[in-house]
């Protein structure tokens, strides 16, 4: 088990005001109010990479600064555990192909047993993010307060097989959560449901202002031209987010805009043993082409870098065949930066089309590229777009309005909330 | 007539409010209204006029049935909860969108994400109005869409029978995530029953809320049953919706319920056979 430090990441409440207002900040802490002091364990399967840490990342020490008393724990596995919680995460995206064997399930399910006796799961509320650690709730002893299945993906078309295999864990919870109402299976009857979207952090290293020449310095560092148009993707290196396809898409762009260079920006999880495949594969795709930039974690590209290619970016693409919510067009959007991407997932609520962005289908190379080479001829329009794009983020999927939604459902589970020590 | 470009502001209609320290009681109130007054969603203001969420009648029946604010309810009881302040209940709003959009864009928007919602805002967020699903459907009748109501209509129905219980049609509510159920006998239609039409009965008996929930849903569901054939074209839907302004129209082969056709479904059909930008011109000329 390992307890994630925030320590680093630490802001309070009032940093958010000159962006929020002064009377969101009262609204929020009035709501904190109610649950000050409440016990609440956040529960996941890695510390790095990803939208939910982006959020816990975030959640965790602006909850902390309204009084609750909050940990954030990561489970502990080995490779294996991890190839199949892939193969899961993609069965349940809708890979019916995926038969799990039963040697797999006794493994998934021996890990969660395992991290159930080592995690610390005395709580007022324990909230237990996507499928990794989902069956630790079979082997805890004390289910006396409120469990939480937090579930980032859209399990609206699972692969049945293993579908049958999860929803008996799905069931033992309390209360489930799901990013849109369109992602709840049909067949789940018990448990309560909340929706809920994710949102950023404004302040965080990923998405705060940064100055021309910190951006600079960061483009010359991995060899970028400032000075011709930049062509951005971030996620990680998986199937469902077709890196493939935006490489094929920057080829249509390049026939049109000559000097376009393509950044492609992703990290490696340790819960997603496919990424090095998947990297390895995009870089093969890539093999020949000029002008294509292809960087992880390993070449030192951290959140501060990723929020540099960002805002250097003409446009930013983001193709996914199937998406949770796409954190990293909220991210592009908040930073100014058109942005084209699919009718995936959460997507669709963040591209108002032709506002904040252009929509496109999925995997319809053509459209998105003649999209992208629209905004890059016209530098004005993209202006105009970036700046609809951000304040669409910033009146909808801000970091305080999720912490508020937190807050809401704390008051709602948490029965006998005296004061308490605050944890560190 | 000439049409002209219609924003959002244009169209906003004013929302049903509370502000955020309001009682829940008066959401209740809010909802369930005078005449058709009733609106099933209820805009909680922060200070100044900003958006800070909004309660639906889901919310409300989540709430009487004791999957929300279950814990609040055990330390205060139920008349203790409804003295609470509004902003407690809210669910946050994710689709407010600035006034000056265009109505295509809006129209777009609401097709892409299946909302039967937007809120309007202003540049510092204070709300301007909502824009509904039924306020644009009535300028969307016409008489064939050429699309038949069977590939429209919803068809995992949640039913219950004259003699269920208040309280067990709520739970089926919440739980099958429906505001409104068939009533049937012997798999016959015999009456639709709302979210609204259990609020109407709780908001004036609040006090004796057991006693009410024990009630059977014969004494308030609504019987005279606006309806449709599976063949019947979308318009007859729209058309049906519309002139007796209702939130949905039941699906009939015979007595037996095949489905139902909400608003939503009739809007969102409709605006995509049309295109969001046909659809909102259609609106635009005849504003």
């Amino acid at each position: 088990m390992v307890e994630v430090n925030v320590s680093s990441f630490s802001r309070s409440l009032s940093d958010y005001e000159p962006i929020i207002g002064s009377d969101e900040v009262r609204t929020i802490m009035s709501l904190a109010e109610r649950v000050r002091g409440a016990k609440v364990i956040h529960v996941n399967a890695t510390p790095y990479g990803g939208g939910v840490v982006e959020m816990l990342k975030s959640l965790v020490p602006l909850s902390r600064s309204v009084g609750l008393n909050v940990k954030w724990e990561v489970i502990t596995a080995d490779p294996d555990f991890f190839r199949t919680t892939k193969r899961i995460h993609n069965a349940l995206q809708g890979d019916m192909e995926i038969k799990l064997t039963e040697e797999e399930i006794r493994h998934y399910l021996e890990v969660a047993e395992k991290n159930a006796s080592e995690l610390d799961l005395e709580s007022d509320v324990v909230i237990i993010h996507d499928p990794q650690p989902l069956p630790i709730i079979k082997y805890v002893t004390n289910r006396s307060f409120p469990w939480v299945w937090r579930c980032h993906i859209d399990l609206a078309n699972p692969n049945p097989s293993v579908w049958a295999v999860l929803k008996p864990y799905v069931l033992m919870y309390d209360v489930l959560v799901f990013t849109m109402e369109t992602y709840v299976p049909r067949d789940v009857k018990g448990p309560k449901i909340f929706i809920r979207r994710p949102s950023i952090d404004p302040l965080s290293p990923k998405n705060k202002p940064l100055s021309q020449s910190e951006i600079l310095k960061v483009l010359n560092r991995y060899g970028v031209d400032p000075d011709r148009p930049i062509l951005g993707q971030v996620s990680r290196f998986d199937r469902w987010k077709d890196p493939l396809g935006v490489i094929d898409t920057f080829k249509l762009v390049k026939e049109k805009t000559p000097d376009v260079q393509l950044v492609m920006i992703g990290a490696f999880a340790y819960d997603d043993p496919e990424g090095v495949e998947w990297y390895r594969r995009t870089v093969k795709y890539a093999e020949g082409l000029k002008d294509v930039h292809i960087l992880t974690d390993h070449d030192g590209v951290g959140d501060y870098e990723v929020n540099a290619f960002q805002r250097a970016s003409t446009v930013i693409v983001q193709l996914s065949i199937r998406e949770g919510f796409g954190l990293v067009v909220t991210e592009a959007l908040w930073k100014g930066t058109p942005v084209v991407a699919t009718r995936a997932g959460g997507i669709p609520l963040q591209i108002i089309d032709g506002v904040t962005g252009y929509l496109v289908d999925i995997r319809n190379y053509v459209t998105a590229a003649r999209r992208v080479v629209e905004l890059m001829r016209r530098p004005w329009l993209a202006r105009i777009l970036g700046n609809n794009g951000r304040e669409h983020v910033r009146r909808n999927f801000l970091i305080t309005r999720l912490l508020r939604d937190y807050l809401r459902m704390h008051i709602d589970l948490v029965s006998n909330v005296a004061a308490r020590p605050q944890l560190r | 007539m000439n049409s002209v470009t219609l924003k959002l502001r244009d169209v906003a209609e004013v929302a049903t409010t509370v502000r955020w320290n309001e009682p829940l009681r008066k959401v209740l109130e809010a909802m369930v209204g005078e005449g058709d007054e009733g609106s099933y969603r209820v805009v909680v203001l922060g200070p100044h006029d900003v958006v800070e969420g909004i309660i639906t009648g889901r919310v409300v029946l989540e709430i009487l049935a004791g999957w929300r604010a279950s814990a609040l309810r055990l330390k205060v009881g139920l008349k203790g909860l409804l003295k609470e302040p509004a902003h407690v209940f809210a669910n946050e709003v994710h689709n407010a969108l600035p006034h000056w959009l265009s109505l295509a864009q809006a129209i777009k928007y609401m097709l892409e994400n299946r909302l039967g919602y937007v809120l309007v805002v202003d540049e510092h967020a204070k709300l301007i109005g909502i824009v509904e699903e039924k306020t644009l459907l009535p300028y969307l009748v016409k008489k064939r869409y050429g699309i038949a109501v069977k590939k429209v209509m919803k068809r995992d129905l949640s039913m219950v029978s004259p003699e269920e219980s208040l309280r067990n049609t709520l739970v089926k509510m919440v739980t099958s995530m429906r505001r409104r159920l068939p009533v049937v006998q012997d798999r016959k239609a015999r009456g639709i029953v709302t979210t609204t039409d259990i609020l109407s009965a709780i908001v004036n008996n609040i006090d004796n809320l057991d006693e009410i929930l024990n009630l059977s849903v014969r004494g308030v569901m609504e019987r005279d049953i606006k309806h449709v054939a599976p063949g019947d074209d979308l318009g007859i839907a729209i058309k049906k919706l519309v002139k007796e302004n209702v939130s949905s129209v039941l699906v009939l082969s015979g007595d037996y319920v095949e489905g139902i056709v909400t608003r939503l479904d009739a809007f969102l059909a409709a605006t995509k056979i049309l295109g969001a930008s046909r659809a909102s011109s259609i609106i635009e000329k005849s504003w």
